[in-house]
């Protein structure tokens, strides 16, 4: 009678879950088709900036002379641009550079915020008065005029415009994730934890953020999508990422303007583009947010509570 | 009830400095070799003030004295004075430029703001009653493409549309309302439409879900069980406080509405803000930049401040706390 144990129950449960991104992914499927959907577009988008070399026809910026603003053919799908390039290389090449500016600059956001917000969350008093009142006079800025201003500053290009970016983005985010962390400052576990002696960076580490990871992994897929709409917006007024790289906001400026009547597809392929992958981003976001958001309790960790369930069931054996 | 008020105008105080500091940084951190090349273009340019030295430059921008002191001139010139200095393009004062420019971007940011609170209310009040229909996710749906959508992409849509189809393309004299009302409406309504639109997105979305928080609500729910007709519930009880927290969001959008307004006042020619912003960043004119910063800066936090006040006119239980 004694071996139906809470340890037997706790094995057999165990073996039927799976790892924690595996049962994720599935509640994602099975739960938000749309989300699928976006999915399916982010990786297709991830694929093409990848292999963009063996996908492309032309490279994007092979010039063939006297091919210029020809309409889409068999030879050039979706046209040719003032200079004679191939547009569908172009936005094949393109994608790369939007993810990169998206991921790169997501992440660098991401390590701002949580650094700002663990700082100023968990330090409270005047630390925290002091990190606020600044973050709010940032804030004070339209995103789109500080970001130009300090790009007028610094210079353009790729570098600057993800560090302009990102820096700010998780700025602006900061605020989130320290709410999160004094939500939890005063829960009993960190509490005890400061009894026992855990030193300030260990239990930051190991007991605050695991259980702050849902906002951040919120703001970092919502990030996506800002990243690369905003980096389309500064290259389009000129200030972004400079030609030749085939921003997809700069193929809407340039040439895309001055030639529109005549060639429309200058501007329809790249807008398009656009829209589809930030569409996909944004839904994919929207979906990861309402999946996540019911376990924000015990926050992504499952995590917590199964090495402790592992560590009790080592320790009765 | 003033105390709050009183407590809140303090509080704005120190934000307001750190903006000022901020602006005033900016310019500090102007590399010496652009203000080199700008003595250098200068000296070439034949319409400007000819043969600025680099010592000129510095004395314009306030960079020869101690910066404790240039702190101190600043903000008593903008306080005194309301000078914001000098334009370093064309020597005119700042503050006149910004002046000249501004009413067409307050034009075009409040009849956007119309249009996206027309669009975005109606339909994310539908989408919260009728939840989880076709027309909830209909109208889900469209929020997420508005926001997904460049609105550059769009306004340049409709430029091209606009002439390959009807003939039209934005007119290059700007009018003022009080000459010409129906000329000048007639300039803004496109692009305001194009920024209203796509705006309407994120509203549309805030609304739903601020509807759905308040129709789960006990006195909604007393209100049904005592027989109320659907109408009235959502109209008299519902929305007005579901309401609120749209205020502040609509108050919030303030910023997106001004960095909106740089790419639409360049794709549809409208001589606002926006423009001057661009115009100014392309000949290193850092005196322009910092006094538009400023200006949108503080503006801003008064919008902030007017957004709380009000949500404490329309929330009682805020005024205790």
């Amino acid at each position: 009678m004694g071996e139906v144990t809470a340890d037997r129950v706790l094995e057999a449960e165990e073996s039927k879950r799976h790892s924690l991104l595996a049962e994720l992914f599935i509640r994602l499927v099975k739960e938000k088709p749309l989300g699928t959907v976006g999915a399916a577009i982010v990786l297709v988008c991830l694929f093409v900036a990848i292999f963009a070399e063996f996908l492309a026809p032309y490279g994007f910026n092979d010039i063939t002379p006297g091919a210029f603003l020809k309409p889409p053919s068999a030879r050039y799908v979706l046209g040719t641009d003032s200079l004679g390039r191939d547009m569908l290389s172009r936005i094949i090449f393109g994608a790369r550079v939007s993810m990169v500016v998206g991921l790169c600059g997501t992440a660098l956001a991401t390590i701002a915020a949580t650094i700002i917000g663990l700082i100023s969350g968990f330090a409270g008093g005047k630390t925290d008065i002091v990190v606020q009142r600044i973050v709010d006079a940032i804030l004070c800025f339209p995103g789109l005029l500080l970001m130009l201003s300090v790009i007028a500053l610094i210079g353009q290009g790729m570098t600057q415009v993800i560090l302009v970016l990102g820096v700010l983005y998780g700025i602006h985010n900061s605020r989130i994730v320290r709410g999160a962390v004094i939500a939890i400052r005063e829960e009993v576990y960190v509490v005890a934890g400061r009894a026992i002696g855990c030193s300030t960076p260990r239990l930051l580490a190991r007991h605050i953020l695991p259980n702050v990871m849902a906002p951040i992994i919120v703001l970092a897929s919502i990030g996506i999508p800002y990243m690369i709409v905003t980096e389309a917006t500064l290259s389009f007024l000129g200030f972004g990422i400079p030609p030749p790289a085939p921003s997809w906001g700069e193929m809407l400026s340039g040439g895309g303007r001055r030639y529109t009547i005549i060639a429309p597809w200058l501007v329809i392929w790249p807008g398009l583009a656009l829209s589809i992958v930030v569409f996909g981003a944004n839904v994919l976001g929207d979906a990861l947010r309402d999946v996540l958001d019911p376990r924000l309790r015990g926050g992504i960790g499952r995590y917590g509570t199964l090495k402790a369930r592992k560590a009790a069931a080592k320790v009765s054996h | 009830m003033q105390g709050y008020i009183i407590r809140r105008l303090l509080l704005i105080i120190p934000t307001l400095l750190l903006v000022t500091m901020i602006v005033f940084c900016g310019v500090r951190l102007v590399p010496g070799d652009i203000i080199d090349q700008m003595v250098a273009e200068h000296a070439f340019a034949s319409t400007l003030e000819k043969h600025q030295t680099v010592e000129a430059i510095r004395a314009k921008l306030g960079l020869d004295v101690p910066i404790p002191q240039q702190y101190g001139r600043f903000l008593r010139g903008i306080i005194t004075r309301g000078d914001l200095g000098e334009s370093l393009w064309k020597g005119t004062p700042v503050t006149e430029e910004i002046l000249f420019r501004l009413p067409a971007t307050i034009e075009l940011g409040i009849i956007a703001m119309i249009v996206a609170v027309l669009i975005a209310l109606p339909i994310g009040i539908l989408s919260a009653v009728r939840q989880d229909t076709a027309g909830d996710y209909a109208g889900r749906t469209t929020a997420m493409i508005l926001i997904s959508i460049p609105y550059f992409w769009v306004g340049l849509v409709v430029v091209i549309a606009g002439s390959l189809w009807f003939g039209w393309s934005p007119s290059t004299d700007y009018v003022s309302f009080f000459e010409n009302p129906l000329e000048n409406l007639g300039m803004f309504l496109v692009p305001a439409l194009v920024l209203g639109v796509v705006m309407s997105g994120i509203t549309m979305r805030m609304t739903r879900t601020m509807m759905l928080e308040v129709l789960r609500q006990d006195y909604i729910r007393t209100a049904w069980a005592k027989g109320l007709r659907e109408s009235v519930i959502i109209v008299r009880h519902a929305v007005k406080n579901a309401l609120i927290p749209v205020v502040t969001i609509i108050g919030l959008q303030i910023p997106v509405v001004v960095g909106g307004a740089v790419v639409i006042e360049q794709i549809f020619n409208i001589p606002g803000i926006g423009r001057l912003m661009l115009e100014s960043i392309h000949q290193r004119d850092y005196t322009i930049i910092s006094g538009i910063n400023l200006l949108v800066a503080s503006f801003v936090l008064v919008i902030n401040l007017a957004v709380d006040l009000s949500y404490s006119y329309l929330d009682p239980r805020v005024r205790y706390r």
